[in-house]
């Protein structure tokens, strides 16, 4: 079976935002980027498929070339393919779908794992819209899957529970924290990694449908206050906690 | 100056990381640097011995008070000043650890001598000559000081730089708090391994080495300068698990000896007991393995594939379980060294849970004595019918054999257990504490490493500073 993962590449989640001179990019100088954490358990999804029933694992990013460190890394973990659809154009969510679900159609998968989010613009929609495109069944947010005789019982998470989903192939699984603990990169596999391809293909001309007038970083939080070390302080905290912020 | 006179008000600093207890009259805490003189003043004017407390994350009951006054520098506001053209920082002795490696990291800087525990205060690095996973490469905390603006117990303050007193063989022409006196000291026979054990003494040494590892028994430290490095441009983490532990004890002795850009920088070790204790956290760990090896090696932006495969093959050779684990991001990296702090973490958990004190080796013996003493303390523990988990320093062949003790009276046992590593990691020229220092309970092995000429050299000295032997008293050895 072909696999495809779509895996994006962001700033480290310790990453302090700044806001680019422009005032609509973020400020990439210092920046650490990494695997989007919610793709992680993506890759491992299709990784542990493939081992079930074998066949080939695409893993697929967009955007510029620093793209390729996460798809390197999918490749260490085990992938058996990376694909760059290369562009230093920031799209909508929408039109990053449509760019990757020509690519999955192209590839011939039939199935795809993304994660449930990117954690830079968490827009939480490129799974979905990717099934609307390719016309494959799509399952959300899934925090465990089974895969048996070509159907998918998944568990999705859902506001105060679980719901048990079924479906079939061809189809689009958006994987939750949860759904497996992602394997590391082995030495080896950086080994084996070197000797894989990433094929970079330029992407269409396209426009996104929605356009991000800026970025506004949130109001500063006050600073926090040293009370003190001893037992005085917690008199002082409780008096402060019920005068002055009113929570008690 | 905030002063506390009744210690219910502050249970916290009547114990520390060993859980060994204390009792105390008074908490001096200054909030201003220029409070410090005055609060050593007045616990020397009531006649109380004083001492000196960092973040109490220490594990030989250093900074537990047996009666008299604490001080500590908690609550003044702290400075940080980064020289980056020089690389070094300037900071006060009472910034958390954590502050300054963030800090220096956000600057391209690191400071490689940084202990297991983040948590412990920059003077008690000093105090306790702390050493952690990079001193395998880089040594320990006092390659790494510059300068140290000191206060005796009388209030005096001085500043002492790196180079400006050095010892003429067995003698100090002057110090810097007074010019007219000398001081002649007895050198101690220092074992050739990571050593903090008592005082730093050798001819023609450095006088600031002397404050560095005492332990806060010869001065207070108000502010220190360290020298830091560049942040390397890459670092190979990597965790290896092996079916037997004379394999990860073989990998490690093959990995010691590799040089110049391919010596690694940390080579830990975890035995079966440690990795079953940490599984449950730290998924990708195997518990099922004899032992682990966590090692770090600095790179360029992408390892060197020769680095990789010489590795590759001592792992194979050394009857490798599974694959190489490799941190691929910030946050695995920090997974691995988390995992590493876990152990230690986990041990003085249960240590405290049990209400027993902590009995875990601090011990180092020369690389070529290190497996079988290794083997040697294993076997004696085991054979006590003591639970215990192994970790440590092995690159600096240096082990935290930490025995767990169910009650008082398995601790008992293994306390006679433990003289006997202490005596053994001696006999093999070694020392009785690589990094947590001696403290107030291990005296008695302090003994064993030096004897009792070895004590009388630090207790001679110790009077130059602190004729009353007010300061950090109890510390290292009694009063006489
Ligand atoms: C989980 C865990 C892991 C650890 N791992 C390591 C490790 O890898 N390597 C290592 O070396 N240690 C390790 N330690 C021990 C501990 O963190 C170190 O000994 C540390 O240096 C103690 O710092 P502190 O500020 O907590 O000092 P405290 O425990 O408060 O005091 C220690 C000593 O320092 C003196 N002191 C503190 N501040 C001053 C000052 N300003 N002037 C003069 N004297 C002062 C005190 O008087 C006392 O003698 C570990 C501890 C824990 C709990």
């Amino acid at each position: 079976m072909k696999i495809a993962v779509c895996v994006n590449h962001v700033p480290d989640t310790a990453t302090k935002i700044k806001v680019g001179p422009d005032g609509k990019k973020i400020d990439t100088i210092g920046v650490t980027y990494i695997v989007n954490p919610y793709d992680e358990y993506a890759i491992e999804e299709g990784l542990k498929l493939k081992e079930k029933i074998s066949g080939t694992v695409y893993v697929i990013g967009l955007g510029g070339d620093s793209h390729k460190e996460s798809l390197k890394k999918a490749l260490a973990m085990g992938a058996d393919e990376g694909i760059l659809l290369k562009t230093d154009q920031d799209f909508d969510s929408v039109t990053v779908a449509k760019l990757l679900a020509e690519e999955i159609k192209s590839l011939g998968c039939e199935v795809v794992f993304t994660g449930k989010q990117s954690i830079d613009f968490d827009n939480s929609a490129t799974g979905q819209m990717i099934s609307e495109f390719l016309g494959f069944n799509c399952v959300s947010n899934v925090v465990s899957l089974t895969i048996e005789n070509g159907s998918l019982e998944a568990e999705r998470e859902i506001e105060g529970g679980r719901e048990v989903v079924k479906t079939t192939f061809p189809a689009v699984i958006t994987a939750q924290k949860g759904i497996n603990e992602p394997r590391y990169a082995s030495l080896k596999g950086i080994m084996a990694a070197k000797k894989k391809v990433i094929t970079e293909k330029s992407v269409a001309q396209s426009t996104s449908k929605t356009k991000s007038l800026g970025l506004r970083l949130p109001a500063p939080k006050n600073p926090g206050r040293i009370l003190g070390s001893d037992a005085e302080a917690i008199k002082e905290l409780v008096k402060l906690l019920r005068e002055e912020a009113k929570v008690i | 100056m905030k002063v506390l006179r009744n210690s219910d008000e502050f249970p916290d600093y009547l114990k520390d990381a060993s859980n060994f207890r204390g009792k105390c009259d008074l908490l001096l805490l200054p909030v201003h640097e220029e409070e410090i003189e005055g609060a050593m003043k007045l616990a020397s004017g009531e006649g109380m011995p004083l001492t000196i407390s960092g973040n109490g994350t220490g594990l030989t009951g250093a900074r537990v008070p047996e009666g008299g006054a604490v001080l500590n520098l908690g609550l003044i506001p702290k400075k940080m000043e980064f020289n980056e053209e020089l690389g070094i920082v300037t900071l006060s002795a009472g910034l958390p650890l954590q502050t300054l490696l963030q800090a220096a990291e956000e600057k391209g800087f690191y400071f490689p001598p940084d202990p297991t525990e983040k948590l412990c205060a920059c003077g008690g690095i000093v105090a306790t000559n702390a050493s952690g996973a990079k001193s395998f490469s880089y040594g320990a905390v006092r390659s790494f000081v510059e300068s140290l603006d000191l206060v005796l117990t009388d209030g005096t303050a001085f500043s002492l730089r790196r180079g400006e007193f050095i010892a003429r063989g067995n003698r100090f022409d002057m110090l810097p708090f007074n010019q007219k006196r000398a001081l002649d000291f007895t050198p101690l026979h220092m074992p050739a391994v990571k050593n903090a054990s008592g005082y730093y003494l050798k001819e023609g040494m450095d006088l600031i080495d002397l404050f560095i590892g005492s332990e806060g028994t010869l001065a207070l430290t108000k502010n220190i300068t360290f020298r830091l490095l560049p942040k390397p441009a890459g670092v190979l983490s990597c965790l290896a698990h092996f079916s037997e532990e004379e394999g990860a004890l073989d990998f490690i002795d093959q990995a010691r000896f590799l040089t110049g850009e391919k010596k690694p920088r940390a080579l830990e070790y975890f035995d079966q007991g440690a990795l079953r204790l940490l599984k449950s956290d730290f998924p990708f760990s195997d518990d099922l393995a004899g032992a682990a090896v966590w090692f770090e090696f600095e790179t360029g932006q992408e390892p060197p594939d020769l680095l990789i495969e010489i590795i590759l093959s001592m792992f194979s050779d050394c009857g490798g379980k599974g694959e190489i684990i490799m941190a691929a991001s910030p946050g695995e990296r920090k997974a691995l060294e988390q995992m590493r702090h876990s152990a230690a973490y986990k041990v003085n958990e249960y240590i405290a849970s049990r209400g027993v004190r902590k009995l875990g080796t601090d011990t180092a013996v020369p690389a070529e004595r290190f497996r079988e003493y290794y083997i040697e303390s294993r076997n004696l523990v085991r054979s006590a019918g003591l639970e215990y988990v192994i970790y440590g320093h092995f690159g600096n062949s240096h082990i935290h054999l930490n025995m767990l003790p169910e009650n008082q009276t398995h601790f008992e046992a293994g306390k006679e257990i433990y003289s006997e590593l202490c005596q053994n990691a001696v006999r093999a020229g070694g020392t009785v504490s690589a990094e947590h220092g001696i403290g107030k309970i291990k005296k008695d092995y302090l003994k064993m490493m030096y004897g009792e000429g070895g004590i009388r050299a630090m207790r001679e000295v110790k009077k130059a500073f602190d004729p009353d032997f007010r300061l950090g008293r109890g510390n290292i050895f009694d009063p006489e």
